[in-house]
């Protein structure tokens, strides 16, 4: 058993090699396959990340008056804190609006003496409040609403529109990208499953002759087709294997323009794709072994006669 | 060892193959099927090896009827059966030992069996000092020596030789000929499928007279009657 599996593998590469030509056709057309895939996949985690880096930005800063006791502060967020809806709420006292405004404004001195010259701190307490969904800050905001709050608040209480607007075209984009992406792959794997099927069929015509000696001779079925399946995977595994190094290629040429495209957000793509290597790599190797066996388990079943 | 009964192969378009061959051919014997060309001879050989199905009837070899028999099991009665072809099928690329060694290689037979069994049978044929010649730097007589050898490897009771002299001169088709009854001498039936009015004369063996499709005469020690 285990030698015809070695002879079967001999055969398959010596089949290989001797058409190579064909071979490299076949795994060029799985390796644009696979690499097309690839990109699509890691556009659609770039716009993923983008999205949430924009989530995270997205959230509703309640600013109070002057004045307004922190006890009143601290009630709304413990009420707050038990709606379902809020993701978090961070209470920042008047004193720390006060350091944060100086900080900020460390160059401007006349910025600095004007909030001085005011005399006492400018600055009320405020609440920052994240949703745990972008949808759920009507919710939230109606809190606000409440008599008890609504006088001693000065403003905010609304999320940013413009990065409502921001996310929802990044959404649509993304959701764009899965549509093309899904797309694109079914007419890639149509093609690459037809490439191969066909090269298996000019395969088993140059071979006619030794497969009629095969047969003639008392070779098992097993061994009459094992060499056309073998190579086959040859072929997946060949075109995985380049379109992952291109792909690895890619994301290192483009690592510092992913990363200054995130600059000051928590998210680092070229990390993120080596982290993720693996998958991105098993992936599309057991995908293009798969389709290139099925391909030619086909070709072997239809045009093979043993 | 090989019964034919009641035999009928029809192909497409109702062309007759053979029709209502029946005969039996005993272990041991050297039996020749003659007849002219479109005669069914080598309709008798493939279904022999199972390389055609019969339309009806029965054909047995030894005990295996394989009138039904499996794909699955096509291969082992392969095994048992050597054949020879007048194109003798050889493979190029590979050398004398590498076409024989070939027929042991996809029977899955370990590399020591190959490497013992070759060089026997190359020396029944009378090839072990060339056995690293491409075919292509034999003669034709040696091509179908090796061919002989390669169906010898896996020592078959039966060998059918379908016109293996047919691409041969005169005196290469006697030692090819003279090769067969050497290794039906060591007890392998041989069936040898031919026209050649002059090998059958000189043969006085049996001979099984096709015409067509059917079986016209069965000689024990006869003649090329056509």
């Amino acid at each position: 058993m285990f030698i015809s599996f070695l002879r079967i593998t001999r055969f398959a590469a010596r089949n290989f090699w001797r058409d190579i030509w064909l071979s490299s056709i076949t795994i060029f057309i799985f390796v644009l396959a696979i690499t097309l895939v690839g990109v699509l996949s890691g556009v659609r985690v770039v716009t993923t990340q983008a999205i949430n880096v924009l989530k995270s930005k997205a959230d509703v800063v309640v600013t109070f008056k002057v004045g307004t006791p922190e006890k009143l502060v601290a009630e709304l967020k413990a009420k707050l804190e038990s709606l379902p809806e809020t993701g978090s709420v961070t209470f920042v006292t008047a004193a720390e609006n006060l350091r944060r405004f100086k900080e900020l404004h460390v160059d401007d001195s006349t910025v600095i003496q004007g909030a001085d010259a005011v005399g006492q701190n400018p600055f009320g307490p405020s609440l920052k409040i994240q949703a745990r969904r972008l949808d759920e800050y009507p919710k939230i905001s109606k809190v606000l609403e409440d008599e008890a709050y609504a006088e001693a608040i000065e403003s905010g209480g609304k999320s940013s529109e413009s990065n409502q607007l921001a996310i929802q075209k990044l959404s649509n984009f993304t959701r764009n990208v899965d549509r093309f992406s899904a797309v694109l792959t079914i007419i890639f794997s149509v093609i690459a499953v037809l490439v191969v099927l066909n090269t298996m069929r000019i395969a088993m015509y140059t071979h006619r002759e030794e497969i009629g000696i095969m047969k003639l001779v008392g070779a098992s079925n097993a061994f009459v087709r094992g060499p056309f399946l073998a190579e086959s995977v040859f072929i997946g595994a060949l075109a995985a294997i380049l379109a992952s190094v291109l792909l690895l290629a890619g994301i290192s040429l483009l690592a510092s323009w992913f990363n200054s495209l995130f600059q000051g957000y928590d998210v680092n793509m070229a990390e993120y794709f080596r982290a993720n290597f693996f998958a991105i790599f098993w992936l599309p190797l057991v995908g293009a072994i798969v389709l290139s066996v099925a391909s030619a388990g086909i070709a072997v079943g239809r045009y093979l006669r043993v | 060892m090989i019964t034919f009964a009641n035999v009928t192969k029809l192909y497409p378009k109702e062309v007759v193959g053979v029709q209502d061959v029946s005969l039996s051919i005993e272990p041991g014997e050297f039996v020749s099927i003659v007849g002219q060309s479109g005669c069914g001879k080598t309709t008798i050989a493939k279904l022999i090896i199972a390389e055609e199905r019969l339309t009806k009837g029965r054909v047995i070899i030894g005990d295996w009827d394989i009138t039904n028999v499996s794909q699955r099991d096509v291969p082992i009665l392969r095994r048992q059966i050597g054949v020879v072809f007048q194109d003798f099928k050889l493979l190029a690329r590979k050398t004398v030992f590498e076409n024989v060694a070939f027929a042991l290689e996809v029977s899955g037979a370990p590399n020591d069996q190959i490497t013992t069994v070759v060089p026997q049978v190359l020396k029944i044929v009378g090839l072990e000092t060339k056995h690293d010649r491409f075919p292509n730097q034999l003669s034709g007589g040696e091509q179908q020596r090796v061919v002989i050898a390669r169906s010898l490897v896996h020592r078959p009771k039966i060998l059918v030789a379908d016109e293996p002299t047919g691409n041969l001169d005169s005196i290469n088709a006697q030692e090819i000929i003279d090769l067969l009854k050497r290794i039906n001498s060591f007890g392998t039936t041989v069936v040898l499928v031919t026209h050649n009015r002059d090998i059958v004369n000189t043969l006085r063996k049996r001979v099984i007279t096709l015409d067509h499709g059917r079986v016209i005469s069965d000689q024990r020690s006869g003649k090329y009657l056509l």
